[in-house]
């Protein structure tokens, strides 16, 4: 339970920071498809760490 | 208006993609498509593309156009919803199949422990509901319309609304369980999602290649048109885009038709982790498709109303596959959110505002009058809708439409948290909150609606009213919840829904004294008797019960906890849970998951463990095993004295089955375990070695040890049993020998001593004999004779008795004439008084012969015979019979004496044992007896009282084996 507050809080701390990122991220880009390659990257990744997942 | 393509071929081939989709349900539900792949995860992650509505097909172009990729917010929400899942889902989908939850309400009604929570939470979701389901109805009303705009809305927007009717009650209405999956449902459900996305994917590609040419000429019509890609690229103007992420976030899985599909619909934690990626890559995917139609709208001057530009698109470049194809990925689109809603709606209806007032039939009809409730109340969800429909009369665009639900669900966002993750909220806090935020959309859009203005210019105010009402929310939730703090019952509902944790628990075993009359009695009043027993029968079958009306307290356990399971699928698990709750547990503390009920579950979990759980559990399963099979009866009582353990090897001792003891009191076992064990775990002693136990007839030996468990919360104690039976009795057998033994070498040397005299004896007879002719002298001295070579021969007995330890081989074998040698005692039994004075009858048939030694044999009758007489009063008749068996003689010797004491029989052939004064008896003649007896191969036995009714008398018996003529009589050989 403690390690995923702890995951919480540290999500909390990305959402604050979330409307920056997410300025950079669509609106700041020079080629039209780097938002959607960016999204493909968080996709990867998602799925790399659903596969290494461990359930307790 | 799109003239070229008919109308009629157009709804035609919507009915019929409808209809196909209702075929490939009802396949899947018979069995016709393979299990594994109508249950495939990904079937299930692909029924999740459910999100994308009309809204998506329409919508998303007006964003889009108006504010570049601030339309990526709508997908995005959702990805992060899924990319977070386990942090959110998979925590919500646990708590959904452990408690049996549905629905929002009944997630938010277990939480805060309140049915009037779970009213107001239906309530609130129908109405944030109604304005989603206008938005797909208002998408194909409008694309029809653009086919013959002289067609009625109203009546288009009817029939829409009963053929969506009717397959919302064809799809989900056909169980009367509402935890009953929908396989049908879900592949229909998955299969529109596919078909979404390749029709998207499909018209973005031919516009890509066929309007732009390629890469290249894409990149070419930019450079020429820089106002396309600047409107993309550019920031919006105002910041509420951030709004709208949140509101997207929540709409993935806060809307009923998200949650149902997620929760409801879903088997298995796997289709999850496999949305956590696959669903944001069907989203990117469809978002993906957005740019190419929208700068062919661009390049075609066809965005002057965006929301159609599909079918726009088809009509400018004269396609009817084109317009085919679009109006079949918004029919899918629409209709797959009307389904499910529709399903999820009537669902929470019926369990959280109708059942807890109406009275259910008593009737074997109560499972179709449920089902007949939910199809009704399908019914009225459409009706209600196409009445909000008409009302709002076009006056809100799609995107519009959208912004009004999601806001709306939003305020459910702040208590869902709270949820997962504060034990501290309080049922007050989320009233509060609730009530707060909504008020402010509630008020903000009837205001806009009211407004003279035109609702696009305000849409403004959207994003500041949505962040002032959630973060008044969160507020009053927040100071609701600590001014007025959870109560108990609140508190441990609270912990069972905090991430990961088990819910405390007082007792290992529930200790409430509930029986089968007072489960029926319960359910009868609500359900009706017919359909009590009904359930219970059921339950009973599902756990292979015995049919009897007296069930252990495990049992009684395990079917309470099955009928609340399928009442919960029934009625909702608010009913389900006030119903077979008693009073006294209403009262007291949350029922924790008991310890027995929670193993059970986790043998049948063991595949899907892994990592750490797994060797977790496995470690649990070694032990288990480990004190199931360990050769000693483990007991395990708790600080009740109820009984928590009772291994297989006390199931052996005992008789009692470890399904009828756990969970029962120990005075409640059967006599005399509850005495002896009771009287054991109450003394201050810690072991009782070889305490004596009576059981089924026979003596039983056991030794107790007993340790208390003092850790924590957890008192109680272990007792270890093990039987010594057996132990005692090889004891009682060596003891025995040692006796015997030791008799032996006492008998020797008495032997020698005795010899001697006896010699002299035999020597003065003979002189005698020969010294006189007076005939009653010659006799005399005859028997003198005779008797002092008896004597010579017991002495000799006793010699190789002492010699060897028990009885040697038999000298000689010969044919006995049973008859003879039994006369031959009664004649020298007349030598004495006693023996005299009795009569004794030999009834023995002449002609029996057994094979011995007739001298032995003779000493076993002088014994037996006197033992009889000294037992009977004078003038008694002793009776000496016989009879053949197979192949041995059993003789009978019975005297109407005083019997033998119970207590001394175990004794009668021990050496020196004997009830007589002293001196006048030695206590060897049974020993002997049976000594000769065992060195004929056969047996003695006694039965003592002989005559029961006068109670009194004795019987032995003696087997011999019988004389064969061929057989070998010089030796036997003795195994």
């Amino acid at each position: 339970m403690y390690p995923h507050r702890l995951l919480l809080m540290f999500l909390f701390v990305a959402f604050l920071l979330l409307p920056a990122v997410m300025d950079l991220w669509l609106f700041s880009a020079s080629s039209w498809p780097i938002p959607y390659i960016i999204w493909f990257a968080l996709i990867l990744f998602t799925a790399l760490m659903s596969h290494r997942h461990h359930d307790l | 208006m799109i003239s070229d393509l008919r109308l009629p071929l157009l709804l035609l081939i919507g009915v019929a993609y409808l209809l196909l989709l209702l075929a490939c349900a009802y396949a899947a539900e018979r069995g016709w498509i393979a299990q594994r792949w109508v249950r495939h995860p990904l079937v299930h992650t692909l029924s999740l593309g459910i999100y994308a509505s009309a809204w998506t097909f329409y919508g998303a172009f007006s964003i889009a156009r108006d504010s570049g990729f601030t339309y990526l917010i709508s997908y995005l929400g959702a990805s992060a919803a899924f990319m977070l899942s386990p942090l959110i889902l998979l925590p919500i989908l646990r708590l959904t199949r452990t408690y049996q939850l549905s629905s929002l309400a009944d997630l938010f009604a277990f939480r805060f422990h309140s049915a009037a929570i779970g009213s107001l939470t239906t309530a609130l979701v129908m109405l944030a509901s109604l304005p989603l389901i206008v938005i797909q109805i208002q998408g194909i009303v409008s694309s029809i319309r653009l086919f013959n705009d002289t067609l009625s809305e109203a009546q288009l927007a009817l029939a829409f609304c009963l053929l969506l009717t009717l397959f919302s009650i064809l799809f989900g209405a056909r169980h009367p369980s509402l935890r009953s999956r929908h396989d049908g449902l879900s592949l229909a459900i998955a299969i529109k999602s596919l078909v979404k996305v390749v029709v998207l994917l499909t018209l973005a590609s031919y516009v890509f290649l066929q309007v732009f040419n390629g890469q290249k000429g894409l990149n070419l019509w930019l450079t020429e048109h820089p106002a396309a890609l600047e409107t993309l690229l550019s920031s919006p103007d105002n910041s509420s885009w951030r709004t709208l992420f949140i509101a997207f976030f929540g709409a993935a899985f806060l809307t009923p038709h998200m949650f149902h599909i997620l929760f409801s619909e879903n088997a298995s934690e796997s289709s999850l982790r496999l949305a956590s990626w696959l669903m944001p890559l069907f989203l990117l995917l469809m978002a993906l498709a957005i740019p190419p139609l929208l700068w062919t709208g661009f390049k075609l001057e066809l965005l002057g109303n965006p929301d159609y530009l599909l079918l726009a698109l088809g009509q400018a470049l004269s396609l009817d596959w084109f317009i085919i194809l679009a109006f079949i990925g918004v029919l899918s689109a629409a209709s797959g959110v009307i389904l499910v809603a529709n399903i999820a709606l009537a669902s929470m209806l019926q369990n959280h505002l109708l059942l807890p007032v109406i009275r259910l039939p008593d009737s074997s009809s109560f499972y179709r009058w449920l089902l007949w409730l939910r199809r009704s109340l399908i019914l009225v969800v459409m009706s209600v809708s196409y009445a909000i429909y008409l009302l709002l009369d076009q006056r809100f665009s799609l995107a519009q439409l959208g912004l009004i639900t999601f806001m709306a669900f939003l305020q459910f966002l702040p208590g869902l948290f709270a949820t997962l993750y504060w034990q501290g909220a309080s049922r007050v806090g989320f009233l509060a909150g609730l009530s707060g935020g909504l008020s402010i959309w509630l008020m903000t859009v009837i205001q806009i609606y009211l407004s003279l203005e035109q609702p696009s210019h305000s849409l403004d105010l959207w994003y500041e009213y949505t962040l002032l009402s959630l973060l008044l929310n969160t507020l009053l939730l927040i100071g609701g919840s600590l001014l007025f703090p959870a109560d108990a019952r609140e508190a441990e509902h609270a912990t069972a829904c905090i991430l990961n944790a088990l819910p405390r628990q007082t007792r290992l075993l529930g200790h409430d004294k509930d029986s089968l009359e007072n489960l029926e009695q319960r359910l009868s009043q609500r359900l009706g008797q017919h359909s009590a027993r009904r359930e219970i029968e059921q339950a009973r079958q599902i756990l292979d019960l015995p049919n009897t009306n007296k069930l252990g307290p495990l049992d009684l356990l395990k079917l309470r906890n099955t009928l609340e399971n399928n009442l919960s699928g029934l009625l909702g698990p608010v009913e389900a849970t006030a119903l077979l709750r008693p009073e006294s547990l209403q009262q007291a503390r949350f029922r924790g998951r008991e310890i027995h009920l929670l193993e059970e579950q986790l043998e049948h979990y063991d595949e899907r463990l892994s990592g750490l759980a797994a060797e977790l559990d496995k470690i649990r399963r070694f032990h288990r095993f480990t004190l199931q099979r360990l050769p000693i009866g483990v007991l395990t009582l708790d600080d009740h004295s109820q009984i928590l353990f009772w291994n297989r090897q006390l199931q052996e001792y005992t008789g009692i089955d470890a399904n009828e003891a756990i969970g029962s009191d120990l005075p409640s076992l059967p006599s005399p375990w509850a005495e002896f064990f009771g009287h054991f775990t109450q003394s201050p002693e810690k072991l009782h070695e070889t305490c004596p136990l009576e059981h089924q007839h026979q003596t039983r030996w056991f030794s107790l040890h007993k340790t208390l468990v003092n850790e924590g919360n957890t008192q109680g104690m272990i007792v270890l049993i093990e039987d010594e039976t057996e132990h005692r009795q090889i004891a009682n057998r060596l003891a025995h020998s040692e006796r015997l033994t030791s008799i032996g070498r006492f008998a020797a040397g008495v032997a020698h001593e005795i010899g001697n005299p006896v010699t002299g004896i035999a020597c003065l007879a003979q002189n005698l004999k020969l010294e006189t002719d007076d005939p009653i002298i010659l006799e005399t001295g005859s028997h003198i004779l005779t008797q002092t070579q008896r004597i010579s021969r017991i002495v000799q007995s006793l010699v190789r008795f002492a010699h060897t330890g028990q009885a040697d081989q038999l000298s000689k074998l010969e044919a006995v004439n049973l008859y003879a040698c039994a006369q031959e005692a009664v004649e020298l039994l007349r030598f004495d008084e006693r023996g005299r004075n009795m009569l004794i009858m030999n009834q023995i048939p002449p002609e029996y012969r057994c094979s011995g030694d007739p001298q032995l044999l003779l000493q076993v009758f002088v014994n037996l015979l006197n033992n009889a007489c000294d037992a009977s009063p004078e003038h008694s008749r002793i009776v000496i019979d016989a009879s053949q068996m197979q192949n041995a003689l059993r003789v009978r010797i019975t005297d109407p004496g005083s019997g033998i004491e119970p207590e001394h029989q175990q004794r009668l052939f021990e050496p020196f044992f004997t009830t007589k004064e002293p001196g006048k008896g030695t206590g060897l003649g049974l020993a002997l007896v049976y000594n000769i007896i065992t060195e004929h191969c056969g047996n003695i036995e006694f039965i003592s009282p002989a005559d029961k009714k006068q109670n009194k008398g004795t019987q032995v018996i003696i087997q011999l084996p019988l004389w064969v003529d061929s057989a070998l009589s010089t030796q036997t050989e003795k195994t």
